[in-house]
This record gives C-alpha cells, sequence and structure tokens, in this order.
C-alpha cells in the first residue's frame, strides 16, 4: 500500500479517535455495567420495596386486579405491565408508568411509577411506587456519551459520535494492513513507550474489530433511527407511515371494551407456552386494552435464541380471544427477516447465550473504554518533547501545551466518568431516606463528581491527577462492596445487603474494579514520581511553561511508521 | 440452555486460542513459541469444537456471534496476559 494512502489514513484514524475518544469512553464503561442493570438495580431497591413485590396476588387471581385496573385507571389502560414473578428485577406485581408532561419517548428518568391493590370490597387503590431509576441513569450516560438526558439532540450528538468512531476503525485497520499478521498478538513491554502504547491500543482495536464494528454501526442506527423514518415516510410512504404503524397499533376510536371479558392471565401464558415450550413468560404488557385493537404482549426469555431487548422477546396475544397474532418477536419463532432485525439489536445488548454472553460483553465493554483511553495515551506520547532529542543543552523541555491539555482532559473526563458512576451507585443507600427525591440526587452526584474530577485534572496537572483520580475511582468503586458490608454490620444505619446471587455479584464485580484502579494508581505513583522528568506524566516536569529553545522536527515525521493511534 | 455444552464450547475456545497465541512468535508465555503447524491445527480444531458444543446449547445464530465473542475477547486477553508475565519476570 502507498505511504501516502496509509499517512491519509493515519491523520483520519488519529483526528476522528481524538474527537470522539473520550465520549466513547465514557459510553463503554457505562455500557459495560448497563449489560448487569437488572442486578444492579437490584442492588440498589432496598428489601422493603422488594417484600411488596411477595405481597402479590397469585396469578390465577389476578384477573380480576387486571380487569378492575384496567377500567378504573385511564393510564394503566394505555399500557399496563403484570410481571409474572420470574423475573429477577425487584417490581410490584402489576405496574404501570405515568410520563412527564412532554418528555422525549427515550426519556424515562422522569417517568413515575404505580401499582395497584384490591380492597376487601373489590375496588382498586392505586398508589405511586419508589423505583430506582440508578440503572436508567447509566443506560442513558451509555447511550448518549455521558449526556444528561437522551432526546433528539443529544442522540444526534451521539450519532455523530458513532459515525467518527466508525471512520475511526475503518481508517485504522487501513493502517495497520500492511503489518497485520506480522504484529498480530505483538504487545511489546519496553522502553519504547511509543511502542508499547501502540501495541497495547492495536491489540485489543483488532482482536475486538467486529465487536466495535457492530457497536458503531448499531449506535449510528440508534441515533438517527427517527431521522431514517422521516425520509423512509416521505420517500417510500407518502408521508403515511404514521398511519400505517397507527393501524398496526390499533387506534383509540370505537366503543371501548369490557375488560372483564378478557382471557384471564394464566390463559394466555399458557397459550403461548403450549406455542414454544422452551420459552419463559415473564412480563404480560397489555396495550390499549380497553380499546377496539387491544392487545397483548407476552415478554419472556428463551436463551437458545437471538433476543429483540433485554426483557427478552415476545408474542402478541389477543387478549379478548386468546388468539397469538403474531409470533415475529418471539424468540426462536421470528422469520428469516425478523431474525435478522433480531440479530442487530441482539449483538448490540448481548441478548443471546445466557450469562456467559453478558460477561463476555461486559469485559469487551471495559476492554473498549480501554481502547479509546490508550489511544489518547498513544497520541500523548507520540507529541512528548524528550530532552536528549529537542534541547541542546540537555535541560528538560516544556511539553506542548495542547499535550498537556489533552493530557488533563483524558484523565479528567475518563476517570471522572468513573468515578462519576461509583459514587451514584454508592449513593443508591447511603442517600436512601434521607433525600426526598433520589433519582435526582443520583444525576447530582454523578455530575458533581464528573465535574469536579475534571477541574482537579486542569487544576492539578495530569500526572499528579492522574494518581489523585485513580485513587479516587479506586476508593469510589471499593466504596459499593464497603457499604453492603457496613450495611450488614451496622443494621442501624438503615441500609441493607442483599444476597441474591445478582446483587451479590454487584458487590464482587466493584471489588474487582477497585483492585484494579488501586493498581493502576500504584504503577502511575511510581511513573509520577520515578519515571523520566521529560514527560507529561512526570510530577518533575517543568511547571512553567515557557518556551525553550528547542530543535522541532516535525511531529508527523516523528510519528511516521510508527503511530497509528 | 444445555450449560454443560456451554461449559465445553468456552473451555474448547480457550484451549483453541491458547494453541494459536502459542503458536504466534509473539506469544510470552513460554520461553519459545510451540511448533507453528501443530498447534495451529490442534487450536483450529479445539476452535471447530467450540462452534459445535456452542451450537448444542443453542440456535446456530447465537451460537455463532456467542463463539466469536469468546473468541474476540480471548484473543485480546492473551497478549496481556503475555505482557503481566514479562513484567513479573523482570520483577524477579
Amino acid at each position: 500500500m502507498r505511504s501516502e494512502i496509509v499517512r491519509v489514513y493515519k491523520a483520519v484514524h488519529t483526528w476522528t479517535g481524538i474527537v470522539a475518544g473520550m465520549a466513547l469512553f465514557i459510553a463503554f464503561y457505562a455500557g459495560a455495567i448497563t449489560v448487569f442493570k437488572e442486578p444492579l438495580v437490584r442492588w440498589a431497591t432496598p428489601p422493603a420495596a422488594a417484600e411488596s413485590a411477595a405481597q402479590v396476588v397469585p396469578l390465577s387471581e389476578a384477573h380480576a386486579l387486571v380487569a378492575r385496573t384496567l377500567a378504573s385507571q385511564p393510564a394503566a389502560a394505555r399500557e399496563l405491565r403484570l410481571h409474572l414473578g420470574l423475573a429477577a428485577e425487584p417490581v410490584e406485581r402489576l405496574e404501570w408508568e405515568v410520563r412527564e408532561e412532554g418528555a422525549d419517548e427515550h426519556d424515562r428518568l422522569s417517568s413515575r411509577h404505580f401499582t395497584a391493590t384490591l380492597g376487601d370490597d373489590g375496588t382498586v387503590h392505586a398508589h405511586e411506587v419508589e423505583r430506582s431509576h440508578l440503572g436508567e441513569l447509566i443506560d442513558v450516560l451509555h447511550r448518549v456519551v455521558g449526556l444528561p438526558v437522551d432526546v433528539d439532540e443529544t442522540r444526534i450528538v451521539m450519532g455523530v459520535i458513532a459515525a467518527l468512531y466508525f471512520l475511526a476503525l475503518v481508517s485504522g485497520f487501513i493502517v495497520l494492513l500492511p503489518s497485520l499478521v506480522k504484529d498480530f498478538f505483538a504487545l511489546r513491554v519496553g522502553p519504547n513507550l511509543k511502542r508499547m502504547w501502540l501495541d497495547a491500543h492495536n491489540v485489543v482495536g483488532i482482536g475486538s474489530f467486529p465487536f466495535h464494528v457492530v457497536m458503531a454501526l448499531t449506535a449510528a442506527v440508534f441515533a438517527f433511527h427517527d431521522g431514517i423514518y422521516v425520509v423512509q415516510d416521505r420517500m417510500i410512504h407518502d408521508g403515511k407511515l404514521g398511519a400505517i404503524f397507527q393501524g398496526r397499533r390499533g387506534s383509540s376510536e370505537g366503543d371501548p371494551r369490557d375488560p372483564a371479558t378478557m382471557v384471564p392471565p394464566d390463559e394466555i401464558v399458557a397459550r403461548v407456552t403450549e406455542l414454544a415450550p422452551s420459552f419463559e413468560p415473564t412480563m404480560l404488557q397489555y396495550v390499549n386494552a380497553t380499546g377496539p385493537k387491544a392487545m397483548v404482549r407476552v415478554w419472556g426469555h428463551d436463551t437458545r435464541a437471538l433476543e429483540h431487548r433485554a426483557l427478552g422477546g415476545f408474542a402478541l396475544v389477543d387478549p379478548y380471544s386468546g388468539r397469538v397474532v403474531s409470533t415475529e418477536y418471539l424468540p426462536g419463532r421470528q422469520s428469516a427477516a425478523a431474525t435478522v432485525l433480531t440479530s442487530i439489536f441482539a449483538l448490540h445488548f448481548a441478548t443471546y447465550g445466557g450469562q456467559p454472553v453478558k460477561w463476555i460483553y461486559f469485559a469487551l465493554g471495559l476492554l473498549g473504554a480501554w481502547l479509546f483511553f490508550s489511544g489518547n495515551l498513544l497520541w500523548i506520547e507520540s507529541r512528548r518533547r524528550k530532552a536528549k532529542k529537542r534541547v541542546a543543552n540537555g535541560a528538560i523541555p516544556v511539553q506542548r501545551r495542547d499535550v498537556r491539555l489533552m493530557a488533563a482532559a483524558t484523565v479528567g473526563v475518563c476517570l471522572g466518568a468513573v468515578c462519576g458512576i461509583s459514587l451514584t451507585i454508592v449513593a443508591a443507600k447511603w442517600l436512601h431516606g434521607h433525600v426526598a427525591d433520589l433519582n435526582a440526587w443520583h444525576r447530582i452526584v454523578h455530575y458533581v463528581a464528573f465535574f469536579a474530577a475534571v477541574g482537579w485534572a486542569f487544576f492539578r496537572g495530569a500526572a499528579r491527577a492522574s494518581v489523585d483520580l485513580l485513587r479516587a475511582a479506586a476508593a469510589t468503586t471499593l466504596a459499593i462492596p464497603l457499604t453492603t458490608l457496613l450495611a450488614a454490620l451496622v443494621p442501624s444505619l438503615g441500609m441493607w445487603a442483599r444476597t441474591e446471587p445478582g446483587a451479590l455479584g454487584v458487590d464482587v464485580t466493584a471489588l474487582v474494579l477497585g483492585l484494579v484502579f488501586a493498581g493502576m494508581a500504584r504503577s502511575a505513583a511510581r511513573r509520577v514520581q520515578e519515571g523520566p522528568a521529560d514527560s507529561p506524566w512526570s510530577a518533575h516536569a517543568p511547571p512553567d511553561p515557557e518556551p525553550v529553545a528547542v530543535t522541532e522536527p516535525a511531529v508527523e515525521a516523528e510519528l511516521h511508521g510508527e503511530h497509528a493511534g | 440452555m444445555n450449560n454443560v455444552a456451554v461449559a465445553v464450547a468456552l473451555s474448547l475456545g480457550l484451549v483453541g486460542c491458547a494453541c494459536l497465541y502459542l503458536a504466534s512468535p509473539h506469544q510470552r508465555w513460554r520461553t519459545s513459541p510451540l511448533p507453528a503447524r501443530p498447534a495451529c491445527a490442534a487450536g483450529s480444531v479445539a476452535l471447530l469444537g467450540s462452534v459445535f458444543a456452542f451450537a448444542r446449547a443453542m440456535a446456530v445464530a447465537p451460537a455463532v456471534f456467542a463463539f466469536v465473542a469468546w473468541v474476540m475477547l480471548l484473543l485480546v486477553v492473551f497478549p496481556y496476559v503475555g505482557a503481566a508475565f514479562v513484567i513479573a519476570r523482570r520483577r524477579r
């Protein structure tokens, strides 16, 4: 391949990576945690709330509760969920959601949740329930690269980042093509730091290349899907796409129907499991149940098949006749076209292969975050002014301003996101019962920690801040299992220590991650104190950025043949 | 899902990728790489077995996806384990 072509792709890879890298770090770190959103919600939910889930009517007796709730609660009639008691998530059996006026369809952080019980006289008593939005907050950070809300504008930002990410992947692959086979598996640890960071970056980028291509493409589609629908509507459907969907979903016109005449929930479940014996139903979702085109989605899991969402897949059933209307989203029962579509979602959400695949995605997600962090480290190392090369009298040179700022931004943003996420998880237990709106406080805690870390990185300088922030990341992450331990040892604190495997898994994973951050902090401290002084990562680097006489060969020339990131 | 088949699939994938890694001149687990041809052949057989074992546990599409995801993770992690060995040896 001609060297000019490689050089162009190298420049594209470098700058797209630098622009998108820190945002992608947040997306991947939060995304890795989002794989285990359900156990995290369980960890963050006090047992009292879970116990109320146990105070539920048996499924065989749920029909009256469902029918009367649908008849008396207009919000529930739009969409009502009946949990079957198989899901690990601690929720009330019957639940509906009321969204804030004008809220974006993807923004569930402002939603209020309600449940209902039947009184002795058979009347419905609806009451609001507290649900932890911790999992949803971290999911939003993942979906919109650390921004606070998932709305059209932030999704566009995510879409642009995803497009840059895809460009960076393709250009990086082309740059590496000439040495792909020769350098495969190479991670050379030695005095040449630039070479080491390059290898560390390339090993992840090449080894998990298909994973990253899938993530980049699906993220771009998720970000721009509303726009895609608009273009599709104008170009293909002559502006009638909305009407087509409305026709499928059912309109509000027509005589209201009496939910008391619906088929009981246990019978609906039986009809679906008869059709798909390996399918394990977890929830019935009634949609427009009192309207002329009422339907119920029977959600559940089949670990042998691909699933469309984290909730699993569903069979569409007419609640009044009990007829299974569609199996288009039922795992293992889909058409070829629907399977292809589901594959796209499943490959992004890790909704196949059960727990082993979730753990694989968790690890690949963390390694993805490392890919972007190491890319920035490589950029910084490649632009480092070395003493012997650049200063005639051997004095320690001042590093370039852009290099120092990028180093500070990298540790501030990336480690700030880690600290913010860990601290807001810990806040779920420490602030519970002490603040009026815990879900609002989750956001406050996260962003205060995040911006404090960014500010600290610029105030202290990248070298010293990298040690401080790695220690802070270790401390806040270790605080997750320590909080659980403290809750178990001192019950009077009012916190809780859940012992279900999922919740304990959160503690054990945080313990391991915290120890990894502590080890990284130790290594960073050693390098900052004992490493070469002509580095942005040295505490002994000249503090005063006065210009010094240097021989300044072009950075690009220095990078030639060495830098792919 | 057949958990035994999944465990076999993961184990065979691990063995297969380890064989491929150990056959590479860049491997850092041993002082010298394994003979390339036999190691690659053994690795390929193990990886083939891994795909079949995944396919025993789930449908074909998720089996292939799970296999590829597992192999990707191992191909990334093994060089890092090798680097950790190098650092540990130097400290000794």
